[in-house]
């Protein structure tokens, strides 16, 4: 068992499994981050069309993914498509599963980033001669991201963090690497706390920067 | 779909252990979020810094490795917990981050012209906070509340992982047992949906109880 | 100043008291038969040995040895609390002294004998592997090939034995076999490497889907009730319970649950005695 102390050394040697088990968190977070901003964008289109048709599954898209764990959107995807016939490896399932749980949530941030919009600055831009589009495009949208930046950062945070849930169904990042290492020695609390020590840094570093654009895009209107 | 059929009694007794867990969590996740919170508004640097220093180490890790490490890490120090106990407090304590910051945020956008004009008036500090700010503040704590509650049954799943048994562990026992992953993962998911809609309603109702017409 | 005093002999009082946790100086014996009730941590996903049945109740051969135990401390087989736990963490539960001993499809290895402590063995076991029906093999080895994947369970024996048989084949890592076999049955993995009984049990249930290889992965291996280490009155006591089960007064009910399990009956008591 641990002891008193803390087996540095013991964590030292094993270092290239964390960074191993650090490159496929990495990896299944950016491509999750990836498919949920853009998953994020064509759910938003639907949510804020005034047609029925695009609206309505839209929402229910929404309403579904946002009250349901993801940890059972990741087994059904794995497990449950397997049966239908649909093999998707861990990752891939992790993935999407993570990519469309977050797309649900950044569409209502887009949303509610474009809502937060005063309107006078759309009907400034119509005013100037713009069509809805246009001024959408040009007056409203880079107001909008400039606020976005918080809440959209944010939700990568989320995701680095719930990436430690594909380690059940069998995805080799930090968590289930950790778990392997913790098994095969007495060190167990020695390797969660590196663990711990390492998604700290991930997700502080990620907040740091995040902070830093967030300065730097800052528009005040 | 008579696969669902004959297991919702057992799954049922999964979302009634859920809803327990994430009952006895909330509330003390509450206590100790908005207690928190609190401290956070105070002149003081030691409780700010204090407070601080739980939020970011609590919300930088994912709550999966927070359950290991007590789980691994208690025995080691002596203490014995009961599964659902100790699943509970780090529950408590990984919502109660959150809570502390919506609280922070809910004081925060109360206008400080509201404490000035208290304070002005003769209110001490603390009697201006009570009764002007913070009965404010509830109206922007709310909103972000359920919403973190809302997330909060989601993260019971969490606890599954470690084998503590709830409503997701129920439903891999059974889907291991009948080989029926779709239908019971789906009828999963519509029992978590049912208990998050119907919080977010119970919500909403509250949050309009609280409008006051500003 | 005076704070710091008091707070610094708080502290070293805390700190005192959790010192003194871990180092029960009473044997669990004594204390399991004070209370009344032995506290036994086992599975709920590895059938036979422990697992769920339709009536949604664990059931199992481990369930049923750990009554036996318990009508051995207390004439009463319903005196024993079952605590399902997973398997990685049946060591710090028998450490820290959250369950009484564990039976759970435990075999035994030499890392594991410098965490815990075993009795004799009161089962036979060895690694099999069972593979789905659609499978084109018939040979153990023939698994050895990148086109296939193999679900193995997270511990370091299964998983040197998949770098060391089958390190060509990809790996699934689950925390339970009832995980691996669902990894199998829904055809993410082809196969599956577990203990000899489980195996068989598996096979049994899902004859239609899947098929055991006839080799095994390792030599003959012995499952056993595991404990904390140090507390030599309660290991005398497991150990010599399960000896009577195997060779003694207990064989009777010993033969008879081993026979509800499996089918067949136990080895005999005495090579020399006719079964």
């Amino acid at each position: 068992m641990g002891g008193y102390f803390f087996d540095f050394g013991f964590i030292y040697r094993n270092l290239p499994i964390f960074w191993s088990g650090l490159g496929v968190t990495l990896e299944v977070s950016v491509m999750a981050m990836a498919g949920a901003v853009v998953g994020g964008l064509v759910i938003a289109f639907g949510r804020m069309s005034r047609r029925v048709w695009l609206f309505a599954p839209a929402t229910a898209y929404v309403e579904f993914l946002r009250n349901t764990p993801v940890l059972i959107q990741m087994f059904g995807l794995y497990f449950g498509l397997a049966v239908l016939g649909f093999r998707l490896s861990p990752i891939t399932a992790g993935v999407l599963a993570l990519a469309g749980q977050n797309a649900a949530y950044l569409a209502e941030i887009y949303r509610a980033g474009i809502e937060s919009v005063s309107r006078r600055q759309l009907e400034a831009g119509l005013a100037l001669g713009m069509r809805r589009w246009r001024a959408m495009r040009l007056v409203v949208v880079p107001i909008a991201a400039s606020r976005l930046v918080a809440p959209i950062g944010n939700q990568l945070v989320v995701i680095i963090k719930d990436t430690s849930l594909v380690s059940s169904i069998s995805v080799y990042e930090l968590t289930m690497e950790g778990k392997r290492l913790a098994e095969r020695s007495a060190a167990t609390y020695e390797v969660f706390a590196t663990i711990a020590v390492f998604y700290l840094v991930l997700t502080s570093v990620v907040s740091l920067v995040l902070r830093l654009y967030e300065r730097r895009v800052q528009l005040i209107f | 779909m008579e696969t669902l059929g004959t297991n919702l009694p057992y799954l049922l007794r999964g979302a009634r252990v859920t809803v327990l867990l994430f009952a006895a969590s909330l509330a003390l996740g509450t206590v100790v979020g908005v207690g928190a919170g609190l401290l956070s508004a105070a002149r003081h640097p030691v409780p700010r810094g204090i407070v601080a220093v739980y939020v970011f180490l609590t919300r930088g890790i994912p709550l999966l490795v927070h359950l290991f490490l007590v789980y691994y890490l208690l025995p080691v120090i002596g203490l014995d917990l009961e599964p659902y106990v100790g699943a509970t407090i780090v529950l408590a304590l990984y919502i109660g981050a959150f809570i502390s910051e919506v609280t922070r945020g809910a004081i925060g956008s109360v206008s400080r012209g509201q404490l000035d004009a208290a304070l002005s008036l003769g209110m001490t500090r603390g009697r201006a906070m009570r009764k002007i700010v913070l009965r404010q503040a509830v109206r922007y704590f709310l909103p972000p509340y359920i919403g973190n509650a809302v997330m909060l049954v989601k993260l019971t799943s969490v606890v599954s992982v470690i084998n503590i048994w709830e409503l997701t562990l129920a439903g891999r026992e059974v889907v291991e047992r009948t080989l029926a992953p779709f239908q019971i993962f789906a009828g999963v998911a519509l029992i978590y949906f049912a208990i998050c809609y119907g919080l977010s309603r119970l919500g909403r109702a509250m949050e309009q109880r609280t409008e006051f017409g500003h | 100043m005076r704070r710091a005093a008091i707070a610094s002999v708080a502290l070293a009082l805390v700190l005192a008291w959790t010192g003194a946790g871990p180092h029960a100086q009473e044997s669990r014996l004594n204390v399991v038969l004070k209370r009344g009730e032995v506290i036994i941590g086992t599975t709920s996903a590895a059938p036979p040995f422990g697992f769920i049945d339709e009536k949604n109740e664990l059931v199992g051969f481990d369930i049923d040895i750990g009554r036996l135990v318990a009508k051995a401390l207390f004439d009463d087989p319903a005196k024993a609390k079952f605590m399902p736990q997973s398997f990685e963490a049946r060591w710090a539960s028998v450490q820290s002294g959250k369950v009484d001993f564990g039976i759970m499809s435990t075999t035994i290895y030499p890392d594991r004998l410098r965490k815990v402590a075993f009795t004799r063995p009161y089962v036979d076991s060895g690694i099999a592997v069972l593979v789905r029906k659609d499978v084109n093999v018939s040979q153990m080895l023939e698994l050895n090939n990148e086109k296939y994947t193999m679900a193995v369970l997270n511990n370091p024996q299964s998983a040197d034995r998949h770098k060391r048989f089958t390190p060509k084949a990809k790996a699934l890592t689950f925390d339970s076999p009832a995980q691996m076999l669902l990894a199998v049955k829904t055809g993410q993995a082809q196969g599956m490497q577990f203990d000899v009984p489980v195996i068989n049990w598996m096979v049994a249930q899902n004859a239609g889907a899947v098929k055991k290889l006839p080799e095994l992965m390792t030599p003959a291996q012995n499952n056993a009730i595991f404990l904390q280490q140090g507390d030599f009155a309660w290991w005398h006591f497991l150990d010599a319970v399960v000896g009577e089960m195997k060779e003694g007064s207990l064989y009777d009910d010993y033969k008879a649950i081993y026979h509800k399990w499996f089918g067949v009956d136990p080895p005999g008591q005495r090579w020399y005695l006719a079964k």
